[in-house]
């Protein structure tokens, strides 16, 4: 694995060089897992797809392991990776780009620097446990139809095939549904806030 | 339909779903880079995304150790209106005698997302459940394929272990033999064979009949065991059953016995015979189901271990939850070439180097993939017993690498990129466990018995860049 110039680039601070502030291994890893759902709706702002976004985090959660040793203190973890990670997906999205069709860049740098400066994290585990919910009350059908976009390619077009369908229509079907969901989650994140 | 005509926000929508033109695209740009609101929206549907994403996993593998937890989870939304469905008369009539009513009870006041959304073209209008998990059927007829959909009709399942999800939310583990027939998405009939059935509040009004007698189910889950002798068992693992027994005109009759949870009762023809908890135990709902529901091959799982049929390209790649899964790959393959292994002989293993350990030429072996990619460091012990003998463990990634395209899974991508990491470790004595070279914070080990069919592991992994490994190579039975 080569060394990413980008946290080379954040050398630690001298007012904590001393070896016993650095963060133990242990305590990375918990930071880790606590924070890696973040991290991951942080690369899929920039990225285009699931499959690369698990390819950047894998990527970005090695150059984070070799380079713990510039962490400080917990406080710091989330911005600090989100740097490695935005790094490592510009960096994917530039090989991407040759085929596939994927927003400009200015536009990406945007909205990830918007995302740095919102405090969102609790608000996304909050979106994605109402989303759960409101999944869990669609029928085993439609639950299935609004997934299958995200059980591989060819998934959505083989439920249409069975259904005797068009890929199209189905996927009017499936944003029919989603913006119902979307209307679901807001809902019931207006409940837990009142 | 050009992109001007479609709102800001279903572009959004169509470009997170890989559909978007460029056409699209280029107006999306124009539209996100000069609407903060817009952004803010591209963001919140980013969070829905990975919720998404999520869910297909979660949902994908409902059969394990949760029983379809995301499903069952309570409406947060408060109450406008009743869902409650309309009860199912008995439609099961000739030659029948006896009938399960199944009933969930509390239902009151739920609110269904379906009751707002708007009706849209089911997959298949005749489609009435997902076979969503088959381990091992063998089926005589027809043989629906895991994850496909169910039209009503008759099924005889000769062996193995099935899971149905029907499309009102009752869900049924099968365990073969059984000879069932789908007759609705409210309604099934068992003449033979044992399931547990765990009905959830929406699924209220699922009916199963058998041959004996009728159950009314006033709870959550019960089990049930239909003999080839007209002999019906209810077991009450949780909530409360009513039973009925049917007389010759297949009417219910008025009588009813109730079974409390902790309770079995059994039936047989013409007569209902209570059989207290003390005299007769509840099974569980494994008890109910019986030995057997593992692959062949595969007698014992202990610990946290489970077998994986279904596997996904991309699911060795993901983060999994902390279980060890066992993965059937290719059978019966004759090795055309010596296959390097890193263990071949009993004992307890701490260290994992490559050796000079091959299985030979000629050699006819099944494969399992025994994967553990945990989100926790902390250790995971389990057992596996094979019904045949092991002939070599392949523990060490470059022969893990070597071995992938000779008895792998095709279509799934292994994960050779974290070669690193991939196998056991400590592959030798000096290796240091808590650096990046190694794969997690205590040795692994492995044991394997005196007569080579069971494996005992103990394995743990950073959860950063942690996949642990090993394959499983048993004497095939086929073609010998």
């Amino acid at each position: 694995m080569s060394r990413d110039a980008n946290y080379q680039s954040m050398p630690p601070d001298p007012e904590h060089s001393d070896a016993a502030r650095v963060l133990p291994e242990v305590e990375f890893v918990r930071l880790f897992a606590r924070h890696e759902l973040a991290l991951r709706n942080y690369a899929r702002l920039i990225l285009p797809d699931w499959n690369s976004v698990d390819d950047v985090l894998q990527e970005a959660s090695i150059t984070m392991w070799e380079s713990r040793q510039q962490l400080r203190d917990a406080s710091g973890f989330v911005p600090w990776g989100k740097v490695i990670v935005r790094h490592k997906c510009f960096n994917a999205i530039a090989r991407l780009r040759r085929d596939r069709l994927i927003l400009d860049r200015d536009v990406l740098e945007l909205i990830a620097r918007e995302e740095d400066e919102s405090p969102a994290a609790d608000v996304l585990t909050d979106i994605q446990c109402s989303l759960s919910d409101c999944l869990g009350e669609l029928t085993p059908q439609r639950r299935e139809l609004v997934l299958a976009p995200y059980r591989g390619t060819g998934e959505v077009k083989r439920i249409a095939e069975a259904g005797d369908k068009s890929p199209n229509a189905l996927y009017k079907i499936i944003g029919r549904i989603r913006a119902r969901l979307s209307e679901c989650v807001a809902s019931k994140l207006r409940v837990e806030l009142s | 339909m050009t992109a001007s005509d479609r709102s800001p926000e279903e572009l959004i929508d169509r470009y997170l779903l890989g559909l978007a033109s460029a056409e699209e695209i280029a107006v999306l740009n124009e539209q996100l880079a000069h609407d903060e609101s817009l952004r803010q929206h591209y963001r919140r549907s980013i969070a829905l995304e990975g919720g998404y994403r999520e869910a297909a996993i979660h949902f994908a593998e409902p059969a394990e150790d949760a029983d379809f937890p995301a499903i069952t989870q309570p409406a947060i939304t408060p109450a406008t209106s009743s869902s409650r469905p309309p009860q199912h008369s008995i439609l099961w009539s000739k030659n029948v005698t006896v009938v399960l009513l199944v009933v969930a009870v509390a239902m009151t006041g739920k609110w269904l997302l379906q009751d707002f959304i708007a009706p849209l073209a089911s997959v298949d209008d005749q489609a009435v459940a997902r076979l969503v998990t088959s381990v091992d059927a063998a089926w005589r007829g027809t043989a629906p394929e895991p994850g496909s959909w169910i039209t009503p009709g008759r099924f005889h399942l000769e062996s193995g272990t099935i899971k149905l999800e029907f499309s009102r939310g009752a869900r049924l583990t099968v365990q073969g033999p059984a000879d069932f027939q789908v007759l609705h998405a409210d309604l099934l009939h068992v003449s033979v064979g044992n399931l547990v059935a765990r009905i959830p509040e929406e699924a209220i009004g699922f009916t199963i009949t058998t041959d004996e007698t009728e159950v009314v189910d006033l709870g959550t889950e019960f089990g049930l065991r239909v003999g080839q002798g007209r002999q019906t068992e209810v077991h009450v693992m949780e909530g409360l059953v009513e039973v009925f027994e049917r007389d010759t005109s297949d009417q219910r009759s008025a009588g009813s016995v109730r079974v409390k949870q902790g309770q079995a009762v059994r039936w047989s023809a013409g007569e209902a015979q209570r059989l207290g908890s003390e005299s007769i135990p509840v099974r569980s709902s494994e008890a109910v189901l019986g030995t057997g529901a593992h692959s062949p091959g595969l007698t014992i799982l202990q610990g946290s271990i489970r077998l994986k049929q279904d596997v996904s390209k991309d699911a060795l790649k993901r983060q999994a939850t902390s279980w060890i899964e066992v993965i059937p790959e290719q059978s019966g393959v004759l090795l055309e070439q010596a296959l390097p292994v890193t263990l071949t002989s009993p004992g307890h293993y701490r260290m994992f180097p490559a050796s000079e350990a091959v299985v030979p030429v000629g050699t006819r072996v099944d494969s399992y993939l025994l994967h553990f990619r945990s989100t926790q460091p902390a250790p995971i012990q389990g057992v596996i017993k094979f019904d045949r003998q092991i002939v070599g463990l392949i523990c060490e990634a470059d022969q893990l690498a070597v071995s992938d395209p000779v008895v792998g899974r095709s279509g799934v991508r292994y994960p050779v990129g974290s070669r690193q990491y991939r196998g056991l470790e400590p592959r030798g004595a000096g290796e240091n466990l808590n650096s990046q070279q190694g794969g997690g914070w205590t040795p692994d080990d492995v044991t394997i018995s005196q007569d080579m069919r069971t494996l005992g592991l103990g394995v743990n992994v950073n959860p950063l860049l942690g996949v642990d490994q090993l394959r499983v190579l048993v004497r095939s039975e086929e073609g010998s």
